[in-house]
């Protein structure tokens, strides 16, 4: 571990909405920290719980799922079973120990640049405070 | 002696002298008379030889996945068997065609281990009266709170009998709602409480695959725990907490609650917590009274429009 | 022969722990099982912990070897060397049981260095039995609650302590680093107590001649019908304190890796999987069939013992109740 720990975010994002507003973030030149790392998914329903288990488990501090608004889904209905799913996994990983600010899920849209860096730079903060994740981490 | 083991000996001999079934599961003695064991009888010899009292305790509904492959199979079924059952006819995994159902009214089966522990010797017969247990030792009755007898998983029944038989052993005892105790006690710890509960918990997995093979849900052909590219065969707590975490998840909207994933566990984890967690969330997410019966539209299986953000609402306990 | 005050075993384990890993039994959500000790209560009110001596030095994983690099600057390492332990409150019929599995893994032709190096990082303190647990029947395998294969110390529990005495040179080595909290031995009376203490279970078995009884017996329909209530699990094997069967895999992170073998159970369907496909032992009748015949007829016949020491361990656990009491107990119905 460096001695200046930098809080490491894996985030999930649908390729329709969210990766697009991610790219609208970069080219409006908007400021946010460099902890996240995007994953693009074709949709937020491609997610499996077991992909945000295993990246805390492989050295992530907070972990995004991020997609269309409900109702906006690609492919209709993805991010509705994505809603479902989530509302669950969320409640049942802080069940396990996880601090609630560690996992966020969010509808962003590819006009939702700001919301995008907000997100981002919300969690980072979060996570800054919370400090790096030992829970459920793989010995290295 | 016990009326209920005659009656059960004689339909079950019945409906093999008749083939109508070519075999029958229930229980049959074992070592002891607090250890019953699953027993397959295929003639009416075999039949003559079930047994029915209050130490039945393994569930049976999961044995139908393979002993239904060779024509229809009889089983006796309390509530947690015929929930079992109606999750592999759900899982079209078992014809509802090839089973026999025998009804009982089941009022707990008594955990042997804790009756031994209790009596402090062996103990040759039980009796479950109310709240009350009497256990039959060389040194004549004694008598226990049902709640220090039974196994963990009739404690929490909400199921004496299944929902639907072919037969009745005996007027079925209506079902009543579930409730979520020990998950709320959880829940009203903080993060790193609950934590420190399932890591000292889920440190002891052996990972033998006994609450899986035990589960009348984990039904899949080929499964991913068995999958390297999913989880791993290493054995640390990481392992555990995503086999756990998987296995979870994988039955969450289809547990039919049988807790004998947490009566087969060899070391005690409490694999019904984690089970009810999802439960509990699910009724009140999503507006299911009994997440725990098979349902029309499975839980997960489906959405609607307006379901809430369970991420973001309705969550103050946690 | 020396007595130890039983208020003397913190001192004597944290003596031992200056130079090793001290294992002890601890109580935990009311089971007991050998753990790190440090310095936590001891149980002394156990018939077995849940976990053998086996884990200990047969650990469920270890790393063989460790690699980092790709295809061209492949470098291999080999796995380190395990440090000293000390394991204090196994049973006798645990130690029995690294001792059968010494047999297998160290007497051949083949010697297993994993376990090699970590048996002998191993001083084994054995506390014997003087009370028989509801499902012990040691004595029918022939292991007794004294026995003492396996085993660098005996410890038999005496009224006020335990009466003390070493097997092994390794085991004399650590009394001698102790030898503060012995004192002379009045008599022998806890020693011979548990050497004559009686195990019911095992008055109620038969294993006489049971190798060639067996023999013949492998297409006997009872296998098939005992094997039902099997769930293929593998509680048995992980629990059992002599099987040793496991397989090798690879796990890898980036560019570094390592070499691994664990455990593994021929209870599991896809023990003998291969990788073309083929199973020899699809069905749950050959496989319940290979568990109880390794250890009734095959161990009999390739090391001389059976391949069980009758600690009780599948007999409380197995979810379906079919454990060796189950099987010898049947076996002597059907068998001539």
């Amino acid at each position: 571990m460096s001695l200046t720990w930098e809080p490491r975010i894996v985030g999930f994002a649908c390729r329709w909405c969210t990766y697009a507003g991610a790219d609208l973030a970069g080219t409006s030149r908007l400021e946010y920290p460099a902890a996240i790392r995007l994953i693009r998914v074709p949709c937020s329903g491609r997610v499996n719980p077991s992909f945000v288990l295993r990246a805390f488990q492989r050295g992530a501090d907070g972990v995004l799922v991020a997609g269309c608004h409900p109702g906006d889904c690609h492919y209709t209905s993805g991010n509705l079973f994505t809603r479902r799913r989530y509302s669950l996994v969320k409640r049942f990983l802080e069940y396990l120990g996880m601090e609630p600010e560690r996992f966020r899920v969010e509808w962003i849209s590819a006009a939702e640049g700001h919301r995008f860096a907000q997100v981002v730079r919300e969690m980072t903060a979060d996570l800054r405070r919370l400090g790096p994740n030992r829970k459920m981490r793989e010995e290295t | 002696m016990n009326e209920r083991q005659a009656k059960l000996r004689s339909i079950a001999g019945s409906l093999l002298a008749e083939g109508r079934v070519s075999l029958f599961i229930g229980f049959g003695p074992g070592l002891e008379p607090s250890r019953p064991v699953p027993w397959f009888a295929k003639n009416a010899d075999e039949a003559g030889k079930l047994v029915l009292d209050p130490f039945c305790g393994p569930g049976l509904a999961r044995y139908l996945l393979d002993e239904t492959a060779a024509g229809p199979a009889g089983i006796v079924a309390r509530g947690c068997d015929g929930l079992g059952l109606e999750r592999l006819v759900a899982d079209k995994r078992v014809g509802r065609d090839q089973v026999y159902v025998v009804g009982v009214a089941c009022r707990g089966a008594v955990d042997p281990d804790k009756a031994r522990r209790l009596a402090g010797r062996p103990v040759f017969g039980a009796e479950v009266n109310g709240e009350t247990v009497a256990l039959t030792t060389a040194g004549g009755r004694l008598s226990f709170p049902r709640s220090d007898c039974l196994l963990d998983r009739c404690l929490a029944c909400a199921d004496p009998s299944p929902r639907t038989a072919d037969t009745w052993l005996e007027e079925p005892l209506p079902g009543a709602q579930r409730e979520f105790e020990g998950v709320e006690a959880l829940e009203k710890l903080g993060p790193d409480d609950r934590y420190a509960f399932w890591a000292r918990h889920l440190e002891r997995c052996l990972r033998c695959h006994a609450c899986r093979n035990a589960c009348p849900a984990c039904n899949c052909v080929a499964c991913s725990l068995d999958n390297p590219e999913w989880l791993e065969r290493t054995t640390g707590l990481a392992d555990h907490f995503m086999f756990h975490f998987t296995r979870a998840y994988h039955v969450a909207g289809r547990c039919v609650a049988c807790g004998e994933c947490q009566r087969a566990c060899p070391v005690g984890i409490p694999l019904m917590l984690l089970n009810e967690k999802f439960m509990k969330d699910i009724r009140d997410l999503f507006a299911v009274p009994d997440p725990h019966r098979p349902q029309e539209a499975e839980p997960l299986g489906h959405f609607s429009p307006d379901d809430p953000e369970g991420w973001r609402e309705g969550d103050e306990t946690l | 022969m020396k007595l130890m005050r039983a208020g003397a075993l913190p001192r004597l384990l944290e003596t031992l722990g200056r130079q090793a890993q001290v294992y002890a039994p601890a109580t935990e959500d009311g089971l007991v099982l050998l753990r790190p000790w440090t310095g936590q209560a001891i149980a002394t009110s156990y018939v077995n912990p849940v976990n053998s001596l086996k884990g200990l030095v047969y650990p469920q994983t270890e790393a063989v070897l460790e690699f980092t690099g790709g295809d061209e600057n492949l470098s291999l390492r080999e796995a380190p060397a395990p440090a000293p332990q000390v394991v204090f409150g196994g049973r006798p019929c645990d130690a029995a049981g690294l001792a059968l599995i010494a047999q297998v893994l160290l007497e051949g032709t083949f010697v297993d260095e994993l376990f090699r190096r970590r048996r002998e990082a191993t001083t084994v303190l054995t506390v014997a039995c003087r009370e028989p647990g509801p499902y012990c029947f040691c004595r029918a395998m022939g292991v007794s609650p004294a026995d003492e294969r396996g085993s660098d110390v005996m410890f038999y529990p005496a009224d006020d302590g335990y009466l003390v005495e070493a097997v092994t040179a390794r085991g004399e080595e650590a009394l001698q680093a102790v030898a503060g909290l012995l004192a002379p031995a009045p008599d022998t009376g806890a020693r011979d107590a548990c050497r004559e203490l009686r195990i019911p279970l095992a008055e109620k078995l038969t294993t006489d001649r049971l190798a060639a009884r067996l023999e013949g017996f492998f297409e006997h329909p009872y296998w098939e019908q005992v094997a039902r209530r099997c769930r293929s699990c593998g509680t048995c094997a992980y629990l059992c304190p002599t099987c040793y069967c496991t397989a090798i895999f690879d796990t890898s992170r980036g560019t570094r890796g390592r070499r691994l073998r664990g455990w593994d159970s021929c209870q599991f369907k896809d023990f003998l999987l291969m990788a073309g496909g083929h199973n020899p032992r699809p069905a749950k009748k050959q496989r319940v069939r290979n568990r109880f015949l390794h250890k009734l007829s095959y161990s009999p016949a390739n090391h001389g013992a059976y391949g069980c020491v009758g600690c009780g361990r599948c007999v409380e656990k197995c979810p379906a109740d079919l454990h060796m009491v189950a099987v010898l107990t049947d076996l002597g119905e059907v068998l001539p």
